[in-house]
């Protein structure tokens, strides 16, 4: 990578960015190309440089977008860590640039860059520390109304979906 | 060894790894009413340490959104809590106190980052251990949930937390 980016630099430090860029691919997304399919394996994780995605899920057949992610966002851990499907849809709505590194990568990360996937490895761990609690936190707060009582469907299904878009990072937008 | 090996974070650790780790722990007791931790506090001090609960029982305790203070959960042996503050110095999410006599193995922050420096191999292992143990619970939390968007019926997600 030529220059480190400064919303990298933001997010994980000056000498975490710099230990870790080298180590990233930078790729081009078209608009409407999918960064990643809700249940195909994506084992990436990826940093947006610039431009917009848009994240869904399909539910009885209909496209429900929990929200848009933005330049400075990080995508892909889930995958990137158990090799499992991606847990929504990701597409981008304006054409946009990438970083990413693999699964595959990082094994070899650990053996020959250990620095580099210590710092990638603890960003993960405080990104998806956050994203649970937050998830949890927000379940609480909906359900911990001694008063709480079933809600109408679509009510439901709004504090739900809320709760998805914390789970999967798309309402981390910039 | 065989006592780290009941822990499921630890489960797939070689022998070797296991050997290094207990030997960098420190086993404590501690009295009912003792508080390994407080929500809000922060755990990148020198201090913060992962804890694994070899005998006993802790409570895990929260503020409620309403006011109050709730139980959470309680954890007993084969357990472990501090481990996402061991790694990344963020702010306690919950307090731990033990809710009586309690054996504790002990991993101080400071021990574990000069580990990084010490074997470098082990410290990513535990690394990611910790990452999968994260995507694992939000892995499952999200599907609950998005079974429950899917059917309309929060019952299920409601039942987990209450």
């Amino acid at each position: 990578m030529s220059a480190i980016s400064t919303l990298l630099v933001d997010s994980l430090g000056e000498e975490g960015a710099a230990t870790l860029a080298p180590h990233f691919e930078r790729v081009q997304v078209a608009v409407n190309e999918h960064v990643f399919t809700d249940g195909q394996r994506a084992a990436r994780v990826v940093f947006v440089l610039s431009g917009s995605l848009e994240a869904a899920y399909d539910s009885d057949g209909s496209r429900v977008v929990l929200g848009q992610v933005g330049p400075g966002s990080w995508l892909g851990e889930i995958g990137f860590i158990d090799w499992g499907p991606a847990t929504a849809t990701v597409l981008a709505t304006e054409p946009t640039e990438l970083l990413c590194i693999h699964h595959g990568q990082l094994l070899a990360l650990a053996e020959d860059h250990p620095a580099a996937a210590s710092v990638l490895l603890r960003h993960i761990t405080r990104v998806l520390a956050e994203r649970l609690q937050k998830s949890k936190s927000g379940i609480l707060r909906q359900i911990e109304d001694e008063e709480f009582v079933v809600e109408p469907v679509e009510q439901t299904r709004g504090w739900l979906s809320r709760t998805l878009s914390w789970l999967v990072g798309a309402s981390e937008a910039a | 060894m065989s006592t780290l090996r009941r822990f499921s974070l630890l489960k797939d650790f070689s022998d070797a790894d296991l050997e290094l780790l207990g030997r960098l722990m420190v086993t404590e007791t501690h009295h009912r009413g003792h508080v390994f931790m407080r929500e809000g506090a922060g755990a990148g001090s020198v201090r913060s340490a992962l804890f694994l609960i070899l005998d006993g029982t802790v409570e895990v305790t929260a503020a409620r959104p309403v006011g109050g203070f709730a139980v959470r959960r309680s954890m007993g042996p084969g357990d472990m809590f501090g481990m996402v503050g061991l790694l990344t110095g963020g702010v306690r999410s919950a307090t731990v106190t033990a809710a009586g006599q309690v054996q504790t193995a002990k991993l101080e922050k400071q021990t574990f980052d000069l580990l990084f420096r010490k074997n470098v191999g082990l410290h990513a292992r535990f690394q990611l251990a910790v990452a999968r143990q994260l995507a694992s619970d939000i892995r499952n939390l999200r599907n609950l949930v998005k079974e429950a968007i899917d059917t309309g019926d929060a019952g299920p997600v409601v039942e987990r937390f209450r």
